[in-house]
C-alpha cells in the first residue's frame, strides 16, 4: 500500500471545496516523486496544508491587523516615550491621576502620532511601505504584546483596589510605564528567533548573536517574572500601603 | 519563490520543482502559492499532454501584476534573467 498517498488523500478530502484544487495539486506531484524518504517529507508538509488551508478571510484580516498596528503601534510607543520625561518631571514614585499633564501629553501624542504615521505610511513609494511596514508592524505586535500582557495586571489593580477607584489613591502609571517595557522588550528581541525558525533557516547559523539574545532575552524574563512577583501581593488587593 | 517564479515568467513550474529550487518544504510552499493566487499574483493550470498513468500536474507563473509585484520588491533584476545564464560560448559580437 503506497501509505504517503494514502494519508495525503485522507487529509486533502478534508479541504475546504475551494481550495479542492491545491489539494489534487499536491496529490498529482507526489505521483511524480519517487523516492521513498523525499515523499514522506512532502507529504508531511502538505498535509499540514490541507488540514490548516490559508483562508482568504484570515489573509486579508491580517493585512488589515499589519495595516494598523504598523501605525497605531508605533505611535503608541512613541506616545509612551513622549509622555516618559512627563512622568520622570511628576516622580516616578508618585502616582499620577487621570486627568493631569502627562496623560494629556500621552493621549496627545497618541494621535499626533498616529496621523504622522498614517500620512508616512501612505505618502511613500509603492516599494517602501512593504518594508517599512514589516518593520513597524513588528515595532506595533512587541507594543500591543506589552499591552496585552500588562492589562490584567492593570485591571487587578484597579478592580482590588477600592481607593484608586474612589480616587482616594491614584493609578501608578510609572509602575505599569516599566512593567510594559519588559514585555515588549521580550518580544522585539525574540522577532528574528521566531522568524528565522518560520522560515526553516538554522538559528545556529549565527551562534554569538544567537547567544546574547538569549542571555538578553533571559534577563527581560527575569526581570519581568520578578517584577511581578514583587506586586503580585498589590495587584491581589491584600497589601496595604503597597510601594 | 517570487525570485525562483520570476526567473523564467512565461514558463510554468510545478509545485515539486519550486521546493527543490526555493529549498523550501511543501508545507512552506504551497501556503505561499495560495496566497500569491488569492492575490492574483499567479496564474494556475493543469497539465496537459502528459503519458498514461500518470495524473496532470498543477501548474504555475507569475501574472503580469505578479511579475510587477516582484519587481517593486527587487527580486526581479533589471537585465533579463537570460543574461545571468552560464552560457558556454559568447554570443555574436561578445568579446
Amino acid at each position: 500500500m503506497d501509505w504517503p498517498a494514502w494519508i495525503l488523500a485522507a487529509a486533502v478530502r478534508r479541504m475546504p471545496d475551494e481550495r479542492g484544487a491545491w489539494g489534487a495539486a499536491m496529490q498529482a506531484e507526489l505521483a511524480y516523486i519517487r523516492q521513498p524518504l523525499k515523499r514522506w517529507q512532502f507529504v508531511s508538509g502538505c498535509v499540514r496544508v490541507a488540514l490548516f488551508p490559508p483562508d482568504p478571510q484570515g489573509s486579508r484580516m491580517n493585512a488589515w491587523l499589519k495595516h494598523w498596528l504598523s501605525v497605531f503601534g508605533p505611535a503608541a510607543v512613541l506616545a509612551l516615550v513622549f509622555a516618559a520625561p512627563a512622568a520622570v518631571e511628576h516622580g516616578w514614585d508618585q502616582p499620577i491621576r487621570l486627568g493631569n499633564l502627562t496623560v494629556g501629553i500621552l493621549t496627545g501624542g497618541w494621535l499626533i502620532f498616529a496621523v504622522i504615521f498614517t500620512l508616512i505610511v501612505y505618502r511613500r513609494p509603492t516599494s517602501e511601505p512593504q518594508r517599512m511596514r514589516e518593520g513597524l508592524m513588528v515595532f506595533g505586535a512587541a507594543a500591543l504584546f506589552g499591552v496585552l500582557a500588562v492589562g490584567p495586571f492593570a485591571f487587578m489593580e484597579v478592580y482590588n483596589n477600592p481607593r484608586i477607584r474612589s480616587g482616594e489613591f491614584a493609578f501608578p502609571y510609572g509602575l505599569f510605564h516599566g512593567m510594559w517595557l519588559f514585555p515588549t522588550m521580550l518580544f522585539l528581541a525574540a522577532t528574528p528567533i521566531v522568524r528565522a525558525v518560520r522560515a526553516e533557516e538554522s538559528v545556529l547559523a549565527h551562534p554569538i548573536s544567537l547567544a546574547l539574545r538569549i542571555a538578553l532575552l533571559t534577563l527581560l524574563a527575569a526581570g519581568w517574572l520578578f517584577m511581578l512577583w514583587d506586586q503580585m501581593p498589590c495587584f491581589l488587593g491584600g497589601v496595604p500601603g503597597c510601594d | 519563490v517570487l525570485r525562483s517564479l520570476a526567473e523564467d515568467p512565461t514558463g510554468w513550474r510545478h509545485g515539486y520543482d519550486l521546493c527543490q529550487q526555493t529549498g523550501l518544504k511543501a508545507g512552506t510552499l504551497y501556503p505561499i502559492l495560495i496566497r500569491l493566487a488569492d492575490r492574483n499574483w499567479l496564474e494556475t493550470t493543469w497539465e496537459t499532454g502528459i503519458s498514461a498513468g500518470r495524473p496532470p500536474r498543477h501548474l504555475y507563473r507569475l501574472t503580469a501584476t505578479g511579475l510587477e509585484q516582484a519587481r517593486e520588491a527587487g527580486v526581479v533584476k533589471a537585465r533579463s534573467s537570460k543574461a545571468g545564464r552560464l552560457r558556454l560560448r559568447p554570443r555574436m559580437g561578445e568579446s
